[in-house]
């Protein structure tokens, strides 16, 4: 896991934004993930271009430990070759988690191991996992 | 990139040159097929190449490069209703503004009584000012990015189903892209795109505008730089829908244009600057493969009138390749026939800094 969040001790609440920025058709969701169980789970409004604003998923009691997977799908089909790879490469995807430790945190996804581009370039899938710590 | 082949007719025509995206300075300096065109800024780079074989022994003499900058940028707030024109869910007429495009042209000919060569320098901006689409887009458009929503939630459960968990991608991360890759290669060959078919609905009425400043240099020589042409026109355009898959439309432009014109002599031999303002239209049949048209542009000022009458046909042959033909009068008294019939191909191209994998 090469990304943590620090969420501390105590009964902090914790949220999470996603921001998606592609002029593609864009849907995100997340998951939390305890002992290989899901704990709570959560996805973008309806055209909300993949956005997800303050989530909350939870106080930092239950979050020691977990894993935060993000995943985010684009379908870039209405565009033309030439726009899907303009598309991809100004592809801006960010999270950011409050309210732990760490306080707020920014994170980006990592095009060499979290992202997958089908053959064609149309669909675009992002996940990131974040592993949520009591202390480093 | 793409390349314009054209196929002269003979000798005589003053208009031996086809391209496919019209620069603005092609049109400023009448070197096009057709002066009333509307801005194509799906592309984020063209390289356009008019060639002429009769008078170039078959190597290009002109050349346009065209960018849009819209597509070489990153917006955090992106997304498809923004880039489509819509914010908050409420159409936005001016955002097209976004889209505009700049041109450098570059224009070889010769002076017309020395015959010494004069090289062309134009610069050109042109884009989309206002559209507005007709009653019931909006919803087909918001239907169309739920419905493809829905897909990819639809999709990501059936990844889950398939075993591409995200407890899987922790313990075993390769297995999970094994897993994960050929579904969504399957599924993105099979994605009903019902936003492109949406898209394919033209603005029921448009405007646009362009801007281009052409100067030039005679026989090669940089002293001799001299004003060329300056002009800036707005097209006004309406578009019929004539079929349900929204793929035919009868079209009708309307062009108003202000042209300081540097290029004439006078009688003792100077170049002498004259403005002009023209004005005119096209109508046009436009199908899924071809289109069909006619424009006529009148161009006027306190000492001489002038006009321009052409009949258009482009014909699609395959993705990226046109026939295109021309045939009418040009500007002036003199070599004026516009004659020409060619093939149009090309390899559009994006941000060639893209990564894929």
């Amino acid at each position: 896991m090469e990304q943590s969040y620090q969420v501390g001790s105590g009964n902090a609440q914790i949220t999470l934004n996603v921001t998606v920025g592609t002029v593609g058709v864009a849907y995100s969701e997340f998951s939390i993930m305890k002992n290989f169980k899901i704990i709570g789970s959560g996805k973008s409004k309806p055209r909300s271009g993949g956005k997800i604003d303050n989530a909350f998923l939870g106080e930092t009691s239950n979050l020691q430990g977990t894993i935060l997977t993000i995943d985010v799908l684009i379908d870039l089909s209405y565009l033309n070759q030439a726009q899907r790879e303009s598309a991809i490469n100004n592809l801006v995807v960010a999270y950011e988690l409050l309210g732990g430790k760490d306080g707020n945190k920014k994170y980006s996804f990592n095009k060499e191991t979290d992202l997958m581009i089908t053959p064609n370039q149309k669909i675009l899938a992002i996940t990131t996992q974040i592993a949520l710590i009591l202390k480093r | 990139m793409i390349t314009n082949i054209a196929f002269a007719q003979n000798d005589t025509l003053i208009l031996k040159d086809l391209e496919l995206p019209t620069s603005p300075g092609f049109i400023l300096l009448d070197q096009a097929p057709t002066s009333i065109e509307r801005p194509n800024t799906t592309r984020a780079f063209t390289l356009s190449v008019l060639n002429s074989f009769a008078q170039s022994n078959g190597f290009p003499k002109n050349y346009a490069v065209e960018l849009t900058p819209y597509w070489f940028l990153r917006f955090k707030n992106m997304n498809a209703l923004s880039y489509v024109g819509f914010k908050d869910e409420k159409a936005r007429p001016f955002s097209c503004l976004k889209m505009i495009s700049l041109s450098v042209a570059y224009i070889n000919s010769n002076d017309s009584l020395t015959n010494k060569p004069i090289n062309n320098v134009a610069f050109g901006a042109r884009t989309t000012i206002l559209k507005v689409y007709p009653k019931g887009y909006k919803n087909k458009l918001l239907s169309a990015i739920s419905n493809t929503e829905y897909d990819l939630e639809k999709l990501k459960k059936d990844l889950i189903k398939a075993g591409a968990t995200d407890s899987l991608r922790l313990v075993n991360k390769k297995l999970y892209e094994e897993i994960k890759a050929p579904l969504l290669k399957t599924y993105s060959e099979k994605t009903l795109n019902a936003l492109g078919d949406t898209l394919k609905i033209k603005p029921l009425f448009s405007i646009d505008g362009a801007i281009a400043y052409n100067t030039f240099f005679i026989n090669n020589d940089f002293s001799t730089n001299q004003f060329g042409r300056f002009g800036a026109w707005t097209t006004l355009n309406l578009a019929i829908n004539l079929n349900k898959d929204n793929t035919n439309y009868f079209n009708l432009y309307t062009v108003g244009r202000y042209l300081s014109d540097g290029t004439s002599k006078s009688s003792s031999g100077e170049y002498q600057v004259e403005n002009f303002i023209d004005f005119g239209g096209k109508l046009e049949f436009e199908f899924d493969k071809f289109s069909l048209g006619y424009e006529y542009i009148y161009r006027t000022n306190d000492k001489n009138n002038t006009n321009r009458s052409t009949g258009l046909l482009k014909y699609k042959l395959a993705e990226n390749m046109f026939l295109t033909g021309a045939f009418g009068k040009n500007f002036g008294d003199s070599n004026n026939l516009v004659s020409l019939l060619g093939i149009n191909w090309g390899l559009s191209t994006g941000n060639e800094k893209a990564k894929v994998k």
